[in-house]
């Protein structure tokens, strides 16, 4: 069953068989395999449980509950705004849907570099196709493209550069646009609808407001978890609990984690941990067009570009383009200025479009522990990185003006407008600095990086650690770098692998 | 606690004694002393005891040399001269002027002829700002710092094994189970440590701590010894030596009221309190057990078993070498020889004081009252300067209401924050409101500004970049969040807001155990 820890007597101690630290796509299917291989599981779940009937699609209700630190969470130089998602079911809460497969090159870049051979693209693509049939995913059909979608779609064809359709994993979506605060409807094939219930089932417990501290640890082995349990509305502590299990696994996000194994002095011969943050830094133009966009209605997200994304080649080009929305609220703390300036571009609301530009990032950020319960994201782009950003900028705003765009506005400090027939070429040499262009980060990975050799990499392909025995990980931290598309569907399908080795490995 | 690596220091017991002829005259139960002043290594002291774990842990165990912090009387640098002199390591002190005693001096000669180098500032603020990152830093060349007092996680455990070695005697029956101990509060670890120790060792059973604070609040606060006592069972968590349920420390009160003018300044209460004491027999010190036991004295102990940790090191005279004076940095040295010299210094810096608190009072007060502010993580004032910030960024030609919502609306918003979160965002706030003066030249506080002038303000802020642009940017997305939430502005963007939500029962309820109801095996 689903417990609020902060309705219980504390402190407190619970026994199990399985540790779970985080109930996203990573630790809810790790659970949700271990129960019901017979195994006695607890999850540990920093927020709470977050149905779809409280899902009042309200951002200042569901944001300060979906996200950490309400979506206010930045990286040390405030420039870069890292959203996460907490709440039984992690991200794939507030996530958008996406589902696309790690191209097979950084697999293969990963075999050859990190020794993961018995983790290859064709063991990757069994586990794809499993997933995939798990969360029903298919590709969005072209009838349910709202505006917005088909301005990139028609953008792209206008300028002849590759785009195509996106595929989510989603059942008896109305299109509301909403899937950012969360789906009322239930629509989304997440982590909470599609794992939870089969943990509840098998007999897992899964205690939400419990935020995991530490791992306890002695002799090289696992003892358990340390956690505080925090109070719903504010988060502040209101007790301790002791969770006593000789297996433990780490799904708390590629922040958590990292935090979690700092916190807990595990041994880490290679000093990986938490050094090789990636983050999918993503930069965003709008495009004010004449009749009415409305591109918070309908589904978000249906057509990608991938001109400017080449991942086969290490040195191509790295840019992902998709649509970027959100409601007045958020749209309204992303764009820049104030006063008229700020209202002359929310008068617009209804008629921009905006396209981001998410880069498969090289550099690589630190994450750290803060105090107990938190973490300090360094991170900012490196020159190489700032330049694909600038490159990704410009070709957004080649799109939009393709599409009919009558002006583009870049979200830099001071604004930059460009008029239609205006040149885009000098966004190509933009300088980003922290001071003038902020970035968005959805997609933190790769600090704790999963690899064969016990004296570079901390965990091993299973998601096993090699230096304590009985502590696991399974989320975005273990990819060894970042993977150029959304990560959900390759968590779950960490999931499925560092479940079952749980499993097989028993206690 | 074996599982911590230790030196080995303070390995025996120290006694406790009975204060018979005292006991009367307080009407306690009982009442005792703890000679930690016997404690076996270096010159005795609680000092000891926590050095006896930092110094063994790591980095400070590899470390070719130690730094640390002071006054100039500090016993914590006697301890430490004399565990580098006996470990072989290099030590740098850097202390600040107190008031120069006959213990003092004694303690500045020894730590002047064995240290390595020592640095002088007048001030704490001094210190800090001249050697900041020899007292907060991690140290240089390969000398690590170690905090002040020896007060972290780690020096909490020598306060640790002390409080269980009492909670030892007590079942051995040297002593009946107190129903306080009062102990000296100044760094914070061996108070922390002691709370903690005696905690775990009795449990419910444990006595009340009576820290009484020796050192200035803020500099030293009840807050901050939990989070010391935190730090100790992190690291006990971590060498598996228990699990963190297990550590409840004892209850703990902090008194604040016998610090008297300022650190280590002796007061009448704490002179009274020592000749008391040296009449039976205990050779107390001014400025942490004389306040301490003057604690003791003053409170109704009728009928109570009480107990007094006397924490400072042996009243013996300690070794210098004789030309010790010579080797005083130059400030310090013409401050010895000319005490009075600073009175003129004292009397212009007390006229100053007195200016900028008559000025500090009349910008920090003065706020409109806000009968129904909610408060739920902002005070009203800062509500006051939400309120003038969005009326300075929001468009323009809104009511006076719809700004204070705006402020309304951010309270509410920000209740998920975590602490340090909360912390930068009231610092923020009072950047923004008062910060008009040094970074825009502005005589009044942001609040008293008209909006025009806030606007000039707040875009100045943002042009200059860096922090200044942080503070911006902070006000400006709060003021951003509070507006755009309200329903009341969608129109005019032709948003539509939500939609029609299904209803009906829940289909996750099923999986939801009611409130309050444990888990199998929940053990509270």
């Amino acid at each position: 069953m689903i417990h609020d820890a902060s309705t219980l007597a504390q402190p407190a101690r619970i026994r199990a068989d399985l540790c779970v630290v985080g109930s996203g796509p990573g630790g809810a299917t790790v659970a949700g395999i271990a129960a019901e291989a017979g195994l006695n599981v607890v999850v540990l779940e920093a927020g709470g449980l977050i149905t779809p009937r409280q899902m009042n699609q309200r951002e200042e209700d569901m944001l300060p509950r979906l996200l950490w630190h309400a979506g206010a969470r930045t990286s040390t130089n405030r420039a870069v705004h890292v959203h996460q998602g907490r709440g039984v079911g992690g991200s794939s809460l507030h996530n958008l849907n996406l589902c696309k497969r790690i191209p097979p090159e950084i697999l293969r870049r990963w075999v050859r570099d990190r020794g993961l051979d018995d983790l290859d693209e064709h063991v990757w693509s069994a586990l794809y196709d499993e997933v995939e049939a798990l969360l029903s995913v298919t590709e969005v059909p072209r009838r349910l493209w709202n505006t917005h979608n088909q301005l990139l779609e028609a953008g792209c064809r206008e300028l002849g550069w590759r785009h195509g359709p996106l595929s989510h994993n989603r059942t008896g979506c109305i299109g509301s646009g909403f899937c950012e605060v969360g789906c009322a409807y239930d629509a989304k094939n997440n982590a909470l609808k599609v794992w939870v219930p089969r943990v509840v089932k098998a007999g897992g417990t899964i205690l939400t407001h419990c935020q995991a501290t530490i791992v306890r640890h002695r002799m090289g082995e696992v003892r358990g978890v340390e956690a505080v349990i925090v109070d719903p509305v504010t988060g502040a502590p209101t007790g301790r609990l002791t969770v006593e299990a000789s297996v433990v696994c780490l799904s708390a996000s590629a922040t958590g984690t990292a935090a979690i194994l700092q916190r807990s002095d595990v041994r880490d011969p290679g000093r990986e941990t938490g050094n090789g943050l990636r983050i999918h830094p993503g930069v965003v133009a709008a495009g004010e067009f004449a009749d009415p966009v409305n591109a918070w209605d309908g589904i978000p997200q249906t057509v990608e570009c991938t001109q400017w994304l080449d991942l086969d080649r290490e040195d191509g080009h790295r840019s992902w383009i998709i649509p970027a929305f959100a409601h007045p609220m958020g749209f309204a703390a992303t764009l820049p200025g104030h006063g008229r300036q700020h209202r002359m571009l929310m008068d617009r609301y209804d008629r921009l479009a905006a396209f981001s530009a998410m880069l498969h990032d090289h550099t690589a950020g630190t994450v750290r522990p803060r105090g107990d319960l938190d973490v300090s994201i360094d991170y900012w782009s490196d020159a190489e990185d700032r330049r694909e950003l600038a490159l990704g900028l410009h070709a957004c705003a080649e799109i939009l003006f393709a599409a009919g765009a009558e002006r583009v506005f870049v979200p830099a400090d001071p604004l930059i407008v460009l008029e239609r027939g205006d040149s885009t070429a000098a966004l190509k040499d933009l300088e980003l600095t922290p001071d003038t262009m902020d970035l968005v980060a959805v997609h933190p990975m790769a600090s704790v990086p999963m690899g064969a050799d016990p004296a570079v990499a901390a965990v091993s392909s299973t998601g096993r650690h090699h230096h304590l025995d009985g502590l696991w990980g399974a989320d975005g931290s273990l990819f060894p770098t970042a993977i150029g598309v959304p990560p959900q569907l390759s968590i779950y399908a960490l999931g499925l692998r560092v479940g079952r080795a749980i499993a097989a490995a028993g206690v | 606690m074996d599982a911590v690596p230790r030196l080995g220091w303070g390995s025996a017991p120290t006694p406790v004694e009975p204060l018979e002829p005292l006991r009367d005259d307080v009407g306690a139960a009982w009442l005792g002393v703890k000679r930690d002043d016997l404690c076996d290594a270096l010159f005795g002291s609680t000092k000891v005891r926590k050095l006896d774990y930092v110094l063994a842990a790591q980095p400070w165990a590899e470390a070719t040399g130690w730094v640390s912090t002071g006054g100039i009387g500090s016993g914590h640098l006697v301890a430490m001269t004399a565990a580098a002199r006996q470990l072989e390591r290099r030590f740098e002190a850097t202390c600040f002027w107190t008031p120069a005693s006959e213990r003092a001096l004694d303690n500045l000669a020894f730590v002047a002829s064995f240290a390595d180098t020592l640095r002088y500032r007048h001030t704490r603020p001094g210190m800090v700002l001249r050697y900041g990152g020899l007292v907060f830093g991690d140290g240089h060349d390969g000398a690590r710092v170690v905090p002040p007092g020896g007060s972290n996680g780690v020096g909490a455990l020598g306060g640790v094994r002390a409080g269980m070695e009492l909670a030892a005697q007590i079942d051995a029956g040297a002593l009946p189970l107190p129903d306080r101990v009062y102990v000296p509060l100044g760094s914070g670890g061996t108070v922390a440590g002691i709370a903690l120790g005696l905690g775990m060792a009795l449990g419910s059973r444990a006595p009340t701590v009576h820290a009484v604070a020796c050192v200035e609040w803020p500099l030293i606060t009840r807050r901050r010894v939990y989070d010391l006592i935190g730090q100790a069972q992190r690291v006990l968590a971590r060498a598996g030596a228990l699990e963190l349920a297990a550590m409840s420390p004892a209850p703990l009160v902090t008194d604040h009221r016998w610090i008297g003018p300022r650190y280590a300044v002796a007061t009448p209460a704490g002179l009274s309190a020592c000749d008391r004491l040296q009449n039976v027999g205990v050779p107390l010190e001014p400025v942490y057990s004389g306040k301490t036991m003057a604690s003791l004295l003053s409170d109704d102990q009728k009928g109570r078993n009480v107990l007094f940790w006397f924490t400072a090191r042996r009243p013996q005279t300690l070794p210098s070498e004789p030309g010790w004076r010579e080797r005083l940095p130059p400030a310090l040295a013409r401050r010895l020889g000319d005490p009075a010299g600073f009175t003129r210094r004292r009397f212009v810096l007390g006229g100053a004081a007195l200016v900028a608190g008559a000025v500090g009072t009349a910008r920090f007060t003065g706020y409109p009252g806000w009968p129904d502010w909610p408060g739920h993580v902002l005070a009203p004032w800062e509500g006051h300067v939400i309120r003038a910030c969005a009326e300075a960024l929001l468009p323009p030609a809104l009511d006076d209401g719809a700004y204070a919502q705006v402020a309304v609306n951010v309270d509410r918003y920000v209740q998920s924050m975590p602490s340090h979160g909360r912390l930068e965002l009231h610092a923020a706030l009072a950047s923004v409101e008062h910060a008009t003066t040094p970074l825009a030249f502005k005589l009044s506080r942001l609040t008293a500004l008209s909006p025009q002038s806030r606007l000039d303000y707040l875009e100045t802020l943002a042009a200059r970049g860096g922090l200044q642009r942080q503070l911006y940017r902070a006000v400006r997305d709060l003021c951003m969040v509070g507006y755009y939430q309200q329903p009341a502005t969608w129109e005019s963007i032709n948003y539509g807001g939500p939609l029609a939500l299904p209803t009906g029962p829940d289909p996750y309820a099923a999986l939801v155990a009611p409130a309050g109801a444990a888990p199998p095996g929940w053990q509270a």
